[in-house]
C-alpha cells in the first residue's frame, strides 16, 4: 500500500472516525473529519472547494476509494504501522472538536464545523455573513450554529 | 489591453500573441525555469522529440485560454457575466493558464509521488512507542503548522503554484503592477473556493480544458503520434458558456470532443504508459527516493517554501537533479549504483510480465486483489532467481477514459465529477448543459463504465542475466505466478 494511504487510514482511526465508505453520509463524515483533522497542522495535501455539502475534495475521494480497494484486497499495510508521538498528540488535539456535545448526529455536526470553517477562513467571510450562508443553504444543521461556533471559537479556530 | 504586445514562434500554434503582463512573467526566473522541466519526463528517451518543455507548454496552454475566450466573446457569452472587465477578466484567465503549471517540480508526477511517498513514512514511527499521547496544547496552536510537521509534510505542485504566485518576488512585483490579484488566478487553476459562482472554472482544470488541448496537440506535434490531432479551431468554434456560467460544447462538437478524450487514453497508453518510459521512470522514482534519504535533495513543505523565498527555486530543475543523480551513481554501490548506471545510460529494466485489459469499473476490487497477491509473490519470484528484491518492481495502473463514473453516482461525488466532464450544450435551450456521459449516443456513455488495467513485473537485470535463457524463465516463472492469481480468481477462491 502507498505510504500516503497508510498515512490516511491511520490519520482516519486516529480522528476516531469510522473508515466507511459505503453511503453517502459515511463518505461526508470522512470529507469533513479529515478537513477538519488537517487543522490539526497535520497537512496531508488535500484542498477543499465548495460543494453541495460544504467544503469538499475530488482528490480526497479517489484516495479513499483507493484505500478501500487496498484494504478490502486484505492489505494490512496500515495496522503494521504509527504515527510518530508528535503526529498523535497533534491529532489527538483535535480530536475532541469532532466529537458532537449534543443529540446532533455526527454527520451534521461535521459538516457544520467544516462548512462554517471554510466561509470564515477560506472565504474570508464574517460571521454574519457566514450564518447567513448556513441559514440559507443549510437549514437542517441553523438549530446547532451556535454550538458549533462555539466549538470552533474554543479552539482556536475562529475568531470571535 | 493590448493581447498582441509580443508575438512568439511556436510549432504547434503557429504564432503566439502575448500581452505585456504575460511578456513580463515570461521572463521571471521561475517561469523561465520550465525550460528545463519537460512535460513528458523521460519519454524523450524513447521518442526523441519528445523533449518539449513546459515552458512551451504553458505558453500554448495560454494561447488556448485566449482563443477560447475571444470565441466566446463573438458570441457576446463574456459582456453578460464580466459587463465592464471583460478584458481584465480575459488576463486573469489567460494568466492562469499560462501559470497553470508553474510549480511542478523537476521531472514532474515521478518526483511528487517519490517525494509524497518519502515525507509520508516520515510521519510514522518505526517503533514502538511507550510515551503516553499528550494532546498539544490548545489554544493558539491550532490552525497553523509546527515547523516540525512542516518537515515531514509535502505540497502538490499546484499548491507549490499558490505559493509562488504569492511569495515570489518576481512574479509578485509583475503581478501588482498590473492590479492582478494572485488569489484570483490560484482560484481558477485550483478550483478552489467560490465554485458554485466561479465563472468558466473548466476553463483551466477539467476533461476537456486548454491545459489538455494543447498538451495533445503538442505531444503529438513531438512524438509523431497521431492522438492529439483535432480539429481544435472547430472545437473552439463550438464552445459556449451554460447558465451556471460553465464551459460547454454545442451538440455538433461532440463527436470532436469524444475524439480528443480517447486521443488522451491513447497517449497515456503509448507516452506515459510506454513499457520503456515506465520502466525507466521506476528507476528514476528509486533514485530521487535515495536523494531524499540522503539529503542531497530536500522537499519538504518548509524546503519548498524556503527555495521559494530564498529566490532559488529558479535552480531546483531537470538538470538539478540530473547532477545529483550523476554524483550519486559515481559514489553509489550496489543495487543503488546498478539504478543509477541504468538510469543515466538509458538501459531499461526487462520486462519480465506484462497484463493488460479493459474491464468493467467493478473489476477494479479484484486488480487490486491480484495486485496485493502478486506484491507478496515478489520475494519469491526474486529469490528463485538470487536476485534482490530491490531489482524487480510491479507497475500497476488503472486509466479511465472519463473520470465520471469512478465515485458512486450519486450526490456529491458526482456532482463534483460532473463539474469537472465536458458539457454538451442542450440543442433547444443552449444555456443547459449536460455531462458528454449523459448523452445517448456518445461513445463515452459506454466507455465511462470501463477502464483499463495493467500490470507488469520490471526486473534490473545485471549484464550476466540478460542471456536468452535467463530472461526466458523469468517470463516463465512470472507467467505461472501470475497464471496460479487468475485461476484462483476464476474458480473464486
Amino acid at each position: 500500500m502507498d505510504r500516503k494511504f497508510v498515512v490516511l487510514k491511520l490519520f482516519i482511526d486516529e480522528l476516531g472516525i469510522p473508515f466507511d465508505i459505503e453511503s453517502v453520509e459515511s463518505r461526508l463524515i470522512v470529507q469533513k473529519a479529515i478537513y477538519l483533522g488537517q487543522l490539526s497542522g497535520i497537512d496531508l495535501g488535500y484542498r477543499y472547494g465548495w460543494y453541495i455539502h460544504g467544503p469538499y475534495c475530488s482528490d480526497l475521494t479517489k484516495d479513499y476509494y483507493a484505500l478501500d480497494r487496498c484494504l478490502k484486497a486484505g492489505d494490512n499495510d496500515a495496522q503494521n504501522n504509527k504515527f510518530t508521538g508528535e503526529v498523535s498528540s497533534l491529532i489527538a488535539s483535535i480530536k475532541l472538536l469532532l466529537k458532537p456535545n449534543s443529540d446532533v448526529k455526527l454527520s451534521y455536526w461535521l459538516e457544520l464545523l467544516a462548512s462554517y470553517h471554510f466561509l470564515r477562513t477560506v472565504r474570508g467571510m464574517g460571521d454574519v455573513e457566514a450564518r447567513e450562508i448556513i441559514q440559507d443553504k443549510k437549514s437542517h444543521l441553523v438549530q446547532y450554529l451556535d454550538v458549533g461556533v462555539r466549538a470552533l471559537e474554543n479552539f482556536g479556530l475562529v475568531s470571535a | 489591453m493590448n493581447f498582441n504586445y509580443k508575438r512568439i514562434a511556436d510549432p504547434v500554434h503557429g504564432t503566439i500573441p502575448i500581452s505585456r503582463a504575460e511578456l513580463e512573467i515570461l521572463e521571471t526566473p521561475s517561469f523561465q525555469r520550465l525550460r528545463n522541466v519537460k512535460q513528458l519526463g523521460l519519454a524523450y528517451l524513447i521518442y526523441p522529440g519528445a523533449d518539449y518543455s513546459r515552458f512551451s507548454h504553458s505558453l500554448g496552454a495560454c494561447h488556448m485560454a485566449g482563443c477560447v475566450l475571444e470565441s466566446l466573446s463573438s458570441k457576446g457569452s463574456l459582456k453578460e457575466v464580466w459587463a465592464g472587465r471583460v478584458e481584465q477578466n480575459v488576463q486573469v484567465y489567460r494568466m492562469a493558464a499560462l501559470l497553470h503549471d508553474i510549480g511542478h517540480y523537476p521531472f514532474s508526477h515521478t518526483m511528487e509521488h517519490a517525494i509524497k511517498e518519502f515525507y509520508s513514512a516520515q510521519l510514522l514511527s518505526p517503533q514502538e512507542e511507550k510515551n503516553l499521547i499528550k494532546p498539544v496544547q490548545i489554544a493558539g496552536n491550532l490552525g497553523g503548522t509546527t515547523q516540525s510537521i512542516a518537515t515531514k509534510t509535502t505540497l502538490k505542485h499546484e499548491v507549490v503554484g499558490k505559493e509562488l504566485l504569492e511569495l515570489d518576488p518576481g512574479i509578485q512585483k509583475v503581478l501588482k503592477s498590473h492590479r492582478i490579484e494572485p488569489k484570483e488566478i490560484s482560484r481558477i487553476f485550483r478550483k478552489e473556493e467560490g465554485q458554485e459562482h466561479a465563472v468558466l472554472r473548466n476553463l483551466v482544470t477539467a476533461d476537456l480544458d486548454v491545459d489538455r488541448i494543447d498538451y495533445l496537440q503538442r505531444t503529438a506535434h513531438h512524438t509523431s503520434l497521431p492522438y492529439g490531432s483535432v480539429d481544435i479551431r472547430y472545437l473552439i468554434s463550438q464552445m459556449g458558456m451554460d447558465s451556471e456560467r460553465r464551459l460547454a460544447l454545442s451538440l455538433k462538437a461532440m463527436r470532436t470532443a469524444e475524439h480528443l478524450l480517447l486521443g488522451r487514453y491513447f497517449d497515456y497508453m503509448q507516452v506515459s504508459y510506454h513499457k520503456t518510459v515506465a520502466g525507466l521512470e521506476w528507476l528514476l522514482s528509486d533514485i530521487i527516493t535515495e536523494l531524499l534519504k540522503s539529503g542531497d535533495l530536500k522537499c519538504s513543505a518548509a524546503d519548498v517554501k524556503d527555495l521559494i523565498r530564498s529566490g532559488t527555486w529558479s535552480d531546483f530543475d531537470d538538470v538539478h537533479v540530473m547532477q545529483r543523480i550523476r554524483t550519486l551513481a559515481q559514489g553509489a554501490e550496489g543495487v543503488v549504483r546498478r539504478k543509477a548506471d541504468a538510469l543515466l545510460k538509458r538501459q531499461p529494466p526487462f520486462i519480465a510480465l506484462q497484463a493488460e485489459s479493459i474491464q468493467k469499473r467493478e473489476f477494479h476490487g479484484t486488480f487490486e486483489q491480484i495486485v496485493s497477491n502478486m506484491k507478496n509473490k515478489i520475494a519469491e519470484f526474486a529469490a528463485h532467481f538470487s536476485i534482490p528484491v530491490d531489482c524487480c518492481h510491479l507497475w500497476v495502473r488503472s486509466l479511465d477514459f472519463t473520470e465520471t463514473g469512478e465515485a458512486s453516482s450519486e450526490g456529491e461525488e458526482y456532482n463534483a465529477l460532473c463539474e469537472k466532464a465536458v458539457r454538451l450544450l442542450d440543442q433547444r435551450d443552449s444555456k443547459v448543459s449536460t455531462p458528454i456521459i449523459e448523452n445517448p449516443s456518445s461513445v463515452l456513455r459506454i466507455l465511462g463504465n470501463y477502464k483499463v488495467f495493467a500490470l507488469r513485473l520490471y526486473v534490473l537485470l545485471e549484464e550476466r542475466d540478460k542471456t536468452g535463457n535467463m530472461k526466458n524463465e523469468m517470463h516463465s516463472k512470472a507467467q505461472d505466478l501470475y497464471s496460479v492469481e487468475m485461476e484462483r480468481l476464476r474458480s473464486g477462491a
